[in-house]
């Protein structure tokens, strides 16, 4: 027992006379760390420096190190981003080959990314995302500073939801209350554990959530989102630049399209010219005068000339550009890239917020969920079953003093940890932060804390997580350190049979002393016996292939990667030809973010669909899966690259060299004795089968070697944290 | 031919790998499995056949004959109507460019641009009161496949899957047929598995080059190089298991890879088309490049309800357009063309199922997700209509030559008899021996459905049946 989290989990194993299983190995932790805090692989050096450190303290040291790498906010974004339903499109994004893209939407990634790494407190990072707008007085700010910015961006988090509204067809009120109506619903899901979906139509059946208790709750985002006053998404996301800089943006691109019109006419003229010169002497100017005529002008002769020679007038962007002279050429490119580089800044700089668009709208109890039969008023309120004062919400003075200041109300009330409502935020937050490490949260229903959600295993421990949360500043970092410094967070993942024990070392789960079998006991591991083997999501498998072969691309943020959409369905990293700057090597969740039509390698891993937002990811484990790590060209790629490394760092090209240092890319550790002879010979028997296939040595050498490691990849070890 | 025991050595292979593990085992749906299971009652179908109209197919121009319509083409409509699209302003009534002629024993009429169609009348259930809820084409065709307008749900297919499992293990059960040339209309949302495993999903097989993404090595290496692999992999899996034995993940991967290697074989026969007769090759329309396409998907469908599977859903050609009956422009040109790719190969499903006495077990139905305004649009065209549509039903225990319900003397609104998406869906599944009611999945404390009965109040048409309702 070293931390008060152990102590609650013991006393519940010792009911069942169990006990924890032994501490993992070094590897398997260090792996466990990175995995759980990056989602990548430490390098062997990291790995050896960790195993080799026998001071006390290295597991401490190295917890701390990880939660200062700009990458722990990638990886615990991610999960935040999933919890909010983020997508980089704007729309339902229901066709494949349509993209359309919220422009500057990736902002939000990047603001989340950044928050988690600053490790704001949990009161701060929730009231910037739900009220960021109404913190500062930015409408009448002269200039955006960066702190409006950044804190208009974080109201992102309430653009989520699917807007088609930008189609005329689509600009409905059902659609309008729907929008509102799913970001409300979302919101409840994630931050609240509320499974408020019922209560659209009808009082909950089995919680205390009538009816009402909906439309008050939606009443407090009408003035944001007020389906009775619209905004559509090109009318409601904000430039992002003061209006002197807007102007002047807008200015250079008018002056540039005024140029090339120039340029563009100007060849034309003399490509008219031309046309006309090879025109017979006699008829030349009678053909001129008559197209110069307007058509209802012309005389029956001008006419039949005109239409014989109408295309004289009539030239193609292609024919005049072909026309142009090696000046104009260069005018004209450099206009067109001009245009394109100061568009490419609008778009940049939009962001996509969430602002009071005017006086909220009264908003009503809709009878049956349908808007054009409404009841009651709904005033702005919380739910009664989480409230003290009844639900009530009285509104605070946001910064400018012109808006409802709804939504910062409903951030204080939210994040006031004395408040039924603050300690339901409080559980919900670190028993999601408990399934990202254990796999399984305390309550396995993690958007659902109603009484048709899972009892909590651990009740009590539930609650001591949501107080010391609190406690120590509601941030982070520390409760993952505090939770993976746990002898229960440490413990080893393996259950054998009976007492075999291996050669490593490590003794069976078998419980000392008492004789009692866990497996027998708590086959599912409800109480943590050992720690929980979970299979990696869809963007830690592509990562970690990529850290192995070391071509991850680590930059943080900016605008999504685009992917490119195969006839047969297949979603891929766009051809190196498309891509000269080599993004397509960037971390996953850097690629776009669509709703469906994931990267194929991702989609077969369980990305979820967004249409709403996922809570808990899926991890199946079907056909298709094998299929894409056997054949997909870029795990392929991976594979190869891999081999690359392997042989640089052994240019001797001992085999068992070459094997071991594949296993230590790709796995971090070195293989055992009966691993290390499976591969060897296996590299022997595809050397003979590349050879004989015609492939010189050098190539058959090297394709011997990939197929080791593209077999090292489709481990189970590799796709599971152990 | 695809007979249970017909796919050949691979299929063997197959049988044995898929016995217990399915097209896979889900980790969320411990348990989950496709082994064909009993269903609540006595079933009349054994598979379903769903051919999705993506686009609006119109009913007053196929179905659904309109006198009082083309008597008074041309002239304004004063009657409210709702619009969805601009351009239908002038409520002007439109009458069908199309002639109807009575087929069959029946005497059913169909429009004159779908005469094979028409050739098969006295198979054919015609509903013409369906009603829809929504204008937009993905909404209506997620309702048409989810039963609810928003997507997320799991699709009929993987309900139904999840309700039976599948009658032969060397193949998924739930099977898109889809344009090799791109998606239709809300393409893979059609086919999602929702929250139900992921194994229930819909899975593309292409009708063209590889059957199963990711088959093959897309960087080609020698045969002898996968043998070789698999058998590495095989032993270091098993060795990483010893330590892991309660993980039952670790063993469906296991087994998935080896299931792969089989599939490798087995899946390119579900391609090959020579044991087919040039007869049946010439009924699908197979040697007409406007047919083809549309016929071999057809033909696929037949191959693989009589091999078994449960699900099939066949989705019409992309070129023109990806939602080939949006009709908004020139309704006669419009239908001329998808009608010409796809009348024929529809009719020869039905006679050729029927020809081998696989109509009795099998369900077709072949429907759109919704109809068409009797005013015009843009001139010629007619707008979105979520208040009428016609569909097709054939086999599976519904009434033969006969028709359904009907739409009031414009075809706007379905007046008499009229059924939902979710009451159509309640029928289906209540064919395959299904109680709609009790075919629940546990989603987050609650019992989740297809049809969520106590919102839709969806009920079995039982007039469409031969045989009385049981539930």
């Amino acid at each position: 027992v070293r931390t008060s989290i152990d102590a609650f989990l013991l006393r519940k194993l010792e009911e069942e006379k169990l006990h924890f299983s032994p501490a993992a190995n070094r590897v398997t932790l260090i792996r466990r760390a990175y995995l759980d805090l990056l989602g990548l692989l430490p390098t062997p050096q990291e790995v050896d420096t960790f195993v080799a450190d026998e001071e006390s303290g290295a597991w401490e040291r190295l917890l701390e190190r990880l939660l200062d790498s700009p990458h722990f906010g990638e990886r615990w974004g991610r999960h935040w981003l999933d919890g909010v339903g983020y997508s980089d499109t704007l729309g339902l994004d229901n066709d494949q080959t349509i993209v359309k893209l919220s422009p500057g939407k990736w902002k939000y990634r990047d603001y989340v990314v950044g928050a988690l790494n600053e490790d704001k407190p949990y009161t701060q990072f929730l009231t910037e995302q739900l009220a960021g707008d109404e913190l500062v007085d930015w409408r009448n700010a002269d200039r955006l500073t960066p702190e409006m910015r950044n804190l208009l961006v974080a109201t992102g988090l309430m653009r989520c939801s699917a807007d088609n509204t930008d189609s005329p067809e689509i600009n409905t009120p059902e659609v309008r209350y729907q929008i509102l109506h799913q970001t409300c619903e979302k919101l409840a899901g994630n931050l609240l554990g509320l499974t408020i979906q019922c209560c659209k139509c009808h009082d909950h059946k089995y919680e205390q959530l009538p009816q009402r208790d909906y439309y008050r709750f939606s009443a407090i985002f009408s003035g944001a989102l007020n389906p009775e006053a619209w905004l559509q998404p090109t009318a409601r996301q904000l430039p992002g630049l003061s209006k002197g800089e807007l102007d002047d943006v807008n200015r250079k691109v008018e002056e540039s399209r005024e140029r090339q019109r120039q340029v563009r006419e100007q060849a034309k003229a003399r490509l008219i010219e031309e046309k006309y010169a090879k025109l017979p002497e006699e008829i030349r100017e009678d053909v001129r005068a008559s197209l110069n005529l307007p058509a209802d002008e012309r005389t029956q002769v001008q006419k039949q000339l005109a239409e014989r020679f109408e295309n004289i007038l009539e030239n193609k962007e292609e024919e005049v550009l072909s026309a142009m002279t090696e000046e104009e050429r260069t005018v004209d490119s450099e206009c067109s890239a001009t245009i394109e580089r100061l568009n490419d800044q609008l778009q940049v700089a939009t962001i996509q917020a969430v602002y009071d668009t005017g006086a909220a709208s009264t908003m009503y109890v809709h009878r049956r969920g349908n808007y054009e039969t409404p009841g009651a008023i709904a005033r702005p309120g919380l739910f009664g079953v989480i409230s003290t004062s009844g639900g009530a919400l009285p509104a605070v003075e946001d910064a400018s003093g012109t808006t409802s200041g709804r939504r910062l109300a409903l951030a204080r009330r939210l994040t006031d940890w004395s408040t039924p409502a603050g300690a339901l935020v409080a559980r919900v937050r670190v028993n999601r932060v408990w399934q990202r490490l254990f796999g399984r949260g305390i309550v396995e229903t993690a958007d659902n804390f109603g009484t048709s959600g899972t009892e909590p295993t651990h009740a009590d421990l539930l609650e001591w997580l949501a107080g010391d949360f609190v406690r120590s500043g509601e941030r982070l970092k520390p409760l993952l350190k505090m939770l993976m410094n746990s002898t229960v967070y440490r413990q080893s993942a393996q259950s054998r049979v009976g007492n075999v024990q291996r050669a490593s070392g490590l003794a069976s789960p078998v419980s000392r002393g008492t004789g009692v079998d866990p497996r027998a006991v708590d086959p599912d591991n409800r109480l943590l016996w050992r720690q929980r083997l979970r299979r990696l999501e869809s963007e830690i498998i592509r990562d970690t292939m990529l850290s192995a072969s070391q071509r991850l691309d680590p930059t943080l943020g900016g605008p999504p990667v685009k992917l490119q959409n195969k006839p047969d369905g297949m979603v891929v990293e766009p051809d190196i030809e498309d891509d000269p700057t080599q993004r397509r090597w960037r971390r996953s969740m850097y690629l776009v973010q669509r709703r469906n039509y994931h990267l194929s390698m991702l989609a077969a891993f369980d990305q979820p669909l967004m249409v709403q937002n996922c809570t808990r990811r899926d991890a199946s484990s079907v056909v298709s899966q094998s299929l894409m790590m056997l054949n997909d060209r870029a795990v392929l790629q991976h594979a190869d690259d891999i081999a690359r490394r392997v042989t640089q760092e052994h240019a001797d090209g001992l085999v068992d060299k070459l094997v071991e240092t594949a296993f230590r890319l790709i796995l971090i550790r070195p293989p055992r004795e009966e691993e290390r002879e499976w591969c060897v010979a296996a590299f022997a028997e595809h050397l003979l089968v590349f050879e004989q296939t015609g492939t010189d040595a050098q190539q058959a050498h090297h394709q011997a070697l990939v197929q080791i490691c593209h077999m090292l990849l489709n481990t189970s070890e590799f796709l599971y944290i152990q | 031919m695809l007979q249970t025991s017909g796919l050949g050595l691979g299929s063997l292979a197959l049988a044995c790998m898929m016995e217990s593990q399915g097209f896979g085992n889900s980790g969320a749906g411990a348990g989950a499995n496709l082994l064909a299971r009993p269903a609540h009652f006595e079933p009349q179908v054994k598979s379903v056949i769903m051919m999705v109209q993506n686009g609006g197919p119109s009913q007053m121009d196929l179905f659904d004959e309109k006198p009082e319509l083309s008597k008074h083409d041309g002239q304004r409509h004063t009657d409210p109507i709702e619009q969805f699209q601009a351009g239908s302003e002038a409520q002007t009534l439109l009458g069908s460019p199309f002639k109807f002629l009575p087929r069959g024993e029946c005497g059913t009429k169909f429009s004159e641009i779908i005469p094979h169609i028409g050739s098969v009348a006295d198979d054919l259930c015609v509903v013409r009161s369906m009603v829809s809820e929504h204008n937009n084409h993905t909404e209506a065709l997620v309702l048409l496949n989810t039963g609810k307008v928003f997507p997320g749900r799991p699709a009929i297919g993987s309900w139904v899957s999840y309700g039976l499992g599948t009658e032969n293990q060397n193949l998924p059960a739930y099977i898109v047929l889809r344009d090799a040339e791109g998606y239709n209309t809300s393409g893979t949302l059609l086919w999602q598995n929702g929250w139900l495993p992921a194994m229930y999903g819909g899975t593309e097989v292409a009708t063209k080059g590889t059957p199963i993404l990711n088959l093959r090595p897309q960087v080609p290496r020698p045969a002898e190089a996968d043998r070789e692999n698999l058998n590495l992999l095989a032993k270091l899996n098993r060795a990483h298991q010893r330590d892991y034995v309660d993980e039952s993940d670790l063993e469906s991967r296991i087994q998935n890879y080896e299931l792969a290697a089989r599939m490798q074989i087995a899946a390119p026969e579900l391609l090959d088309l020579s044991k087919e007769s040039q007869e049946t090759q010439k009924l699908y329309g197979l040697d007409n490049p406007t047919t083809a396409s549309y016929g071999l998907r057809c033909l696929m469908a037949r191959r693989l309800v009589e091999s078994g599977v449960r699900f099939v859903q066949i989705f019409p050609p992309v070129k023109p357009h990806f939602q080939p009956w949006d009709s908004h422009v020139d309704t006669k040109g419009l239908l001329t063309k998808i009608c010409g790719m796809t009348d024929l190969p529809a009719a020869a499903l039905i006679t050729d199922l029927k020809q081998r006495g696989l109509l009795e077990n099998t369900l077709v139905i072949w429907s759109g997700e919704f109809g068409r305004l009797p005013i015009s649009q843009n001139g010629k065209g007619r707008d979105h209509n979520r208040n009428a549509f016609s569909l097709l039903l054939a086999g599976g225990g519904f009434k033969a030559g006969c028709t359904h319900g009907a739409t009031d003397e414009f075809g706007y609104r379905s007046v008499e008899k009229r059924v939902t998406v979710q009451d159509l869906h309640a029928t289906i599944l209540h064919q395959l021996g299904l109680d709609h009611t009790r075919l629940t999945y546990k989603l987050h404390g609650s019992d989740e459905s297809l049809t969520d009965a106590r919102v839709s109040d969806a009920q079995v048409v039982g007039e469409l049946l031969r045989k009385p309702v049981r539930i």
